[in-house]
């Protein structure tokens, strides 16, 4: 596939808009202090949706080896809290991608030694060298549009997969966190309701969550598996967070989106925590290495 | 203000948390959510549920399993509802209040 055949095949710009671009100030209302849009991680004594974020982004640094000599890409890196972490905490030269004009303005904004973001999609990034870690926080379910044949879906996967196996240094590794479509059926036979309808429509039209096993055989020829986790209970517990203070400033949020439009992006808060807690959504995080290449002795 | 069903006193700490927040989300007046009224009818799909059962959690300090409210066919009625969350021995709490 050419790399416009695949930046075509995910989410338009225009999609992409309908959330990202809400207003920066708006997202800071609710993300939490260093405005991560991902799940944060949960221990027992995690106190707060700071805490959490700074959780994950230390999770991936710490399998991943990510210090003050490392190079990491951060591919579909929204506002840059995870970037922000791996730069300004261990050290690391990040750069992210993303094709939010928002994310990319923030992002460079923050002025913070080592960290960058282009705007640009995966299927046109061409490193300048090569990555000792690539870490892909919930960006996967913009790479191919809802509706597109599960084949089509495979095969932009593979390609992304096969794109990350060449960026990366030798002994580097990609972090994924993703999640997923589970007990939901297949394709068609999704299951249309008032609550999938709200967040297919409105708040992240064209996307579509991968099936871990589409993602699996994807990675599969040129990645093998570290760690892959599911740690779903880390979701509703991040979107309960972000709700309570979404709700808790609720007339600051209206004056910058409107009043519709923050009572439906708190509405899609509670929708995501429940198809979470119904397990109608899965989150993983997978570590992944790249496979060597085949020997040559008969 | 509680509300007295067949299912009698049980309901009473539940019911005026549950009444309250559907009456925000329907934007019904408090006194028209009535006990023998089916999820239909208050226009409780599974959007509006997913709210109702995260504020009443949250007003209550207690977390239900969604299944009690997702399994629910439209032709139930809140005391129905209500009977069912109350009865459920309710999981430790997985987010702080």
């Amino acid at each position: 596939l050419e790399h416009q055949d695949l930046q075509d095949r995910g989410a338009s710009m225009d999609a992409l808009a309908v959330h990202y671009e809400l207003g920066d100030d708006f997202y800071a209302l609710w993300l939490g202090g260093d405005m991560g849009y991902s799940s944060g991680l949960w221990t027992a004594d995690t106190p707060d949706i700071d805490a959490a974020q700074d959780n994950k982004a230390d999770y991936f640094a710490s399998r991943l080896d990510v210090g003050p000599s490392s190079r990491v890409l951060d591919v579909g890196c929204a506002w840059g809290g995870p970037a922000h972490r791996l730069a300004a905490h261990h050290g690391a030269t990040v750069h992210g991608l993303t094709r939010s004009p928002a994310h990319a303005g923030h992002v460079n904004g923050r002025g913070v030694p080592g960290l960058s973001a282009g705007l640009e999609g995966w299927a046109d990034h061409e490193p300048t060298a090569p990555y000792d870690a690539i870490v892909v926080l919930e960006a996967m379910e913009h790479f191919a549009q809802d509706g597109l044949p599960a084949a089509d879906r495979r095969e932009i996967y593979s390609a992304f997969f096969d794109r990350c196996h060449g960026w990366l240094a030798p002994g580097g590794g990609l972090g994924l966190q993703v999640f997923c479509l589970e007990n939901v059926g297949r394709d068609a036979a999704r299951r249309d309701t008032p609550l999938v309808r709200l967040i297919r429509e409105r708040v992240f039209p064209e996307a579509v969550p991968p099936y871990l096993a589409d993602l699996v055989e994807a990675w599969d020829p040129v990645f093998s598996v570290e760690v892959l986790e599911d740690q779903t209970s880390d979701y509703p517990k991040t979107l309960r967070a972000w709700r309570r203070a979404l709700v808790a400033n609720a007339d600051a949020a209206a004056a910058i989106t409107g009043a519709d439009v923050s009572a439906m992006v708190a509405r899609y808060l509670a929708a995501g925590e429940m198809l979470f807690r119904l397990h109608e959504w899965s989150l993983y995080r997978a570590v992944l290495r790249p496979r060597p290449k085949r020997r040559v002795l008969g | 203000m509680s509300a007295r069903t067949d299912e009698g006193d049980v309901m009473d700490d539940l019911w005026e948390p549950v009444a309250r927040v559907i009456a925000r989300l329907s934007d019904l007046d408090a006194d028209a959510v009535r006990p023998d009224l089916t999820l239909d009818e208050l226009g409780i799909d599974s959007l509006v549920a997913a709210e109702l059962l995260i504020e009443v959690e949250d007003e209550v300090g207690r977390e239900f399993d969604p299944e009690v409210l997702f399994d629910l066919d439209p032709s139930a009625t809140l005391g129905m509802l209500v009977a069912r969350l109350d009865l459920e021995h309710p999981a430790p709490p997985a987010t702080s209040t």
